[in-house]
């Protein structure tokens, strides 16, 4: 045997073990430019054929095709079972149950208070009114002064005020919205305003320190009492049902005269849902209407005490605690 | 404001029932928050003549009693009040009865063996006390065995709760309620009697008001020979029923008064008022108060006044918080004599920045605040007078009055124009 023969056969050995321990096809082809490259191993073997006699070369050479062949080969089948192995992995990583059930959200529901204020809303501008809402932290002025409530007046004790360092407060009723909406509107006016209204009361089972109002208003020429009690008690049945008996009680409040408390007898007790009057005079005059041309009336209600009636809720904090249990039920 | 029916009574006849009144002054704007039927505390109670007490066979602490209660049969009671003995007259709750103060309804029953009909009963057990000593004992000598209790303790009475709102100063009394209750069912007015009084003034009491925007009329007399003691049970019962806490006479005539013209009144102690004087010529002044000053109320507070306090003084010492809450040191008690009644009208924007300086709200703040009626000052103070004369003896010996009101004859009169009213009402 040639010395080139004992090379060749050390090369197929160490090639083929080389091929059988590699797990990657970029080291394989490292591998096949190593030993089968124009620069590779077999390659420069061969290279010392030349000094070979010519009866030594054709042995040699069949060799050296057998074995280029065989590194081919286990070249070949290691890079097929890398291959599959890859393919197989990528199958394994990527599997997809096509059968399993999709990513749940839950659907979220309305809240009983805006639902109800978006039945309040919905019944009102159904008669014409327009949605106003104005700022919760508010002026002395738009709060109280503007809506006939001058300092020193007994009716501010009616609604304990948080004031606010700065001399501003947080709103006690949605009335501030009346002005702030006439002073920038011409009668006629129609509108209804939702919002948030603070007072320092101590939170129980029937009232809170903060929460939901809707005020109505309407300006115009020749607005009555009647039409207030009209609107008011169509209100009220779209809202309760049609035979529900409705009474007018005399009330005081600063803003408007005559006042009246509405009372709607529901499970056969009177129950008072609101307050209502004539807008009075010094608050059309506080906006610059003359009220010997224009009369309104103005109407205000607290929607937790509606939602508790409609849902027989026994205790207002149930509405503000968030908890998934109750709101579900809605 | 409660309102006892018996008082409204006197002042307007009411030929309907509590709850249809209270109706229609729930609609009239006068809310009815809760109707109390005292008479429901004892129905069924009646006056007992206990004829034997002997002591209990088998219990050291139980007596049987034979008692009379006007029936053919004597009822045979087991009783367990140390105090009961022959011969008194109490209050039987009858077999049947139920008591409302205790929750008990009463059936025929045996103690330790005794056969018991009925109950005799304390004032706890009439919801007339928190706590009782044993039984309630007559003192009345015109009781007959049988009769209804009630109205012997102040039970055949119904009180209305009614809400006032803030424009209607003129509800916090019952004169006020009345003239109500007359405006919507057409009933008479029958105001008290007030007969004129001749009282002179004197060098002894001068009033002298430094702040005359804040208070518009004081009318101050002095009332000598007073004899301070409880009042009697009428007096007693009515401020009960008004759920104000019965004092002794003088004071009581003070707060019947208030309730009755919604008109507040103060009796001072005219001796403790010359001590803080230092003078027995009395000249009381009213005015603010100066950084620093101090003043002890009524409530046992030492209190550091503030400018926005309105003061009472005497020879310009502090004495009361004007309006509000009157002051300890000359404070009516068991040993006063004479006193100084002062009737007076402040400001009602005063009054509540000098009340809300302390936080501080008393019956008197809460009427001075909404308005006081001013022509009816004269009519309530001569009321109190009579009535310190009648139940205190008193003797009214010198007056003096500052009057800075506005003569209301010549205020502008307010037009009401029909239309307007129409205009605004609409068709009814």
């Amino acid at each position: 045997m040639t010395s080139i023969q004992e090379q060749l056969k050390e090369l197929n050995t160490a090639a083929v073990s080389a091929i059988a321990s590699t797990d990657n096809l970029d080291e394989l082809d490292k591998l096949r430019i190593k030993y089968l490259g124009k620069k590779g191993e077999l390659s420069q073997i061969l290279r010392g054929m030349g000094k070979l006699s010519p009866e030594e070369r054709p042995a040699v050479g069949s060799q050296a095709n057998v074995v280029k062949e065989e590194v081919q080969n286990s070249l070949e089948q290691r890079k097929q079972s890398l291959q599959q192995a890859k393919i197989e992995a990528q199958i394994k990583a990527e599997t997809l149950d096509v059968t399993m059930p999709g990513v749940h959200r839950p659907l979220g529901r309305v809240h009983p208070l805006n639902g109800v204020v978006d039945r309040v809303l919905d019944i009102f501008v159904g008669l014409g009114y327009t949605v106003a809402t104005g700022p919760q932290i508010e002026t002395d002025y738009y709060n109280f002064e503007a809506l006939n409530t001058p300092p020193d007046h007994p009716a501010r004790d009616m609604q304990d005020t948080f004031y606010l360092p700065g001399g501003n407060l947080l709103r006690t009723h949605t009335s501030s919205v009346q002005i702030r909406y006439m002073e920038n509107n011409e009668p006629p006016i129609r509108f209804i305003a939702p919002g948030l209204v603070y007072r320092r009361d101590t939170v129980v089972a029937t009232q809170s320190a903060v929460f939901n109002k809707v005020e109505i208003l309407a300006i115009d020429k020749g607005l009555k009492f009647t039409d207030l009690k009209g609107t008011i008690k169509e209100f009220l049945q779209r809202m309760f049902g049609d035979d529900l008996p409705v009474q007018f009680r005399t009330s005081y409040f600063p803003f408007t005269e005559p006042s009246a408390e509405v009372d709607v007898q529901w499970k056969g007790k009177w129950l008072e849902v609101m307050g209502c009057g004539m807008v009075d005079p010094n608050v059309l005059k506080a906006v610059g209407y003359d009220p010997e041309i224009y009369t309104g009336f103005a109407a205000g209600f607290g929607v937790e005490r509606f939602a508790m009636v409609l849902h027989q809720i026994d205790d207002i904090r149930r509405l503000y605690n968030s908890d998934l249990r109750f709101l579900n039920q809605f | 404001m409660r309102v006892s029916l018996n008082w409204l009574k006197e002042f307007v006849d009411i030929n309907m029932s509590p709850e249809e009144l209270g109706r229609v002054l729930t609609i009239a704007g006068f809310e009815l928050e809760e109707l109390i039927d005292l008479r429901s505390q004892a129905d069924g109670v009646v006056v007992g003549k206990v004829l034997e007490r002997s002591q209990h066979p088998n219990a050291d602490k139980l007596s049987v009693c034979k008692v009379d209660i006007g029936a053919e049969e004597h009822l045979n009671n087991v009783c367990g009040a140390s105090n009961v003995r022959a011969d008194i007259f109490v209050p039987v709750a009858t077999v049947g009865t139920f008591l409302p103060a205790i929750n008990l309804k009463l059936k025929p029953t045996k103690l330790r063996g005794e056969p018991s009909a009925g109950m005799i009963c304390s004032l706890t057990e009439l919801g007339l006390e928190k706590e009782s000593e044993g039984i309630y004992i007559f003192e009345e000598d015109n009781i007959k065995p049988g009769d209804d209790v009630r109205p012997l303790m102040g039970l055949n009475e119904v009180i209305l709760d009614l809400a006032t709102t803030a424009n209607r100063a003129d509800a916090l009394s019952m004169v006020g309620i009345a003239r109500e209750v007359c405006a919507l069912t057409g009933a008479e007015m029958r105001l008290p009697e007030i007969e004129e009084q001749n009282i002179t003034a004197n060098s002894s009491l001068k009033i002298d008001v430094q702040e005359s925007e804040a208070c518009m009329a004081y009318i101050g007399t002095v009332i000598e020979g007073v004899k301070v003691e409880p009042s009697p049970d009428w007096l007693k019962w009515r401020l009960e029923a008004a759920g104000t806490r019965p004092i002794n006479n003088v004071v009581d005539v003070t707060n019947y008064v208030l309730l009755e013209w919604g008109q507040p009144l103060h009796a001072f102690d005219r001796e403790k008022l010359q001590q803080v004087a230092g003078n027995s010529d009395l000249n009381i002044g009213v005015r603010f108060a100066a950084e620093g000053e101090k003043l002890k109320t009524l409530d046992e507070q030492e209190r550091n006044l503030a400018t926005e306090n309105l003061l009472i003084t005497a020879n310009d010492k502090p004495v009361a918080l004007g309006g509000v809450l009157g002051g300890e040191e000359t404070e009516v008690d068991g040993n006063t004599n004479n006193i100084v009644l002062e009737a007076a009208l402040f400001d009602p924007v005063a009054i509540r920045r000098s009340s809300r300086a302390h936080s501080m709200r008393s019956e008197a703040s809460t009427r001075y605040e909404r308005g006081v009626n001013q022509v009816e000052l004269e009519s309530a103070c001569k009321r109190a007078i009579a009535l310190l004369q009648e139940l205190a003896g008193g003797n009214p010996v010198a007056q003096g009055m500052s009057d800075n009101r506005v003569d209301f004859y010549s205020l502008p009169a307010i037009e009401l124009r029909l239309n307007r009213i129409n205009h605004l009402l609409g068709a009814v």
